[in-house]
């Protein structure tokens, strides 16, 4: 069994790769990216407040801005999830390519 | 002898990749839908920008423009494991209070619009459009 251990081997070392290099960055760029979106959705509120303090949009106006802000976000979020969603499987089929070409190794050893 | 060296860890190899054929977690990129949202983007962005003036002039445009946006969102509720760009329209179409059928709603009832809230409005929902568009667009091709 040590030419199945030697290939399992292989193939572990090349998914790891994989995975640092596909997955590794997402989390600080996911993270980046809500930062700046909500310090964007702070300095709106602060602008709309004022201005509906001063009655240059009325009560209405203001809440429909503010809550469609807020839809916006969550827009944000399912771009977010999804973004991990579509990453693991890149990452799945980066593992499936792996497989593929040592079995076919395998395969060719034995033929 | 031969078997446990070699055809056994290509067995075991094959069975794996057959796991793993059937894990996709989201659905492929669809360019039709893709097309259509970036078209519908594009004409919501003029017809927002006519908001200050008289609803009774572009009603047609907005039922033509909610028309499309709905028969994206039910292509859209067709494809399986499509469960965030679905969210997304819903976010978008879904509620009368907010986003684009907020914003129709508020024009129809107040008849013009005043130029802050289109301004903000415009932003938003386009903003709304490229999330959809964003996520469309990096879903692994078929």
């Amino acid at each position: 069994m040590a030419d199945f251990e030697h290939l399992f081997n292989e193939v572990k070392d090349k998914v790891v790769q994989l995975g640092k290099e596909s997955l590794g960055e997402f989390a600080s760029q996911a993270t980046k990216e809500v930062t700046e979106y909500l310090q964007s959705v702070a300095e709106k509120l602060k602008l709309h407040t004022m201005q509906l303090a001063t009655g240059k949009i009325d009560k209405d106006d203001f809440e429909l801005i503010l809550n469609s802000e807020a839809a916006l976000g969550q827009m944000k979020i399912q771009t977010q999830i999804g973004l991990a969603k579509i990453r693991a499987d890149k990452f799945m089929a980066g593992v499936k390519s792996i497989v593929l070409e040592t079995l076919l190794k395998v395969v060719g050893t034995v033929l | 002898m031969k078997f446990t060296k070699h055809l056994l860890p290509a067995a075991l190899l094959l069975a794996f990749l057959l796991l793993l054929s059937s894990c996709a977690t989201i659905a492929k990129f669809n360019r039709e839908t893709f097309q259509r949202t970036v078209m519908l983007k594009a004409r919501t962005q003029v017809l927002l920008g006519h908001a200050d003036e008289s609803y009774t002039l572009y009603s047609g445009k907005v039922d033509s423009i909610l028309l499309e946006a709905y028969s994206i969102y039910a292509m859209e509720m067709g494809r399986a494991k499509n469960e965030q760009t679905i969210n997304q329209w819903t976010k978008l179409i879904g509620d009368k209070k907010t986003m684009l059928t907020g914003f129709f709603s508020s024009w129809k009832k107040k008849d013009k619009m005043n130029d802050i809230t289109i301004e903000s409005m415009s932003s938003t929902i386009t903003g709304g459009f490229d999330e959809i568009l964003k996520l469309e667009g990096q879903k692994l091709k078929q």
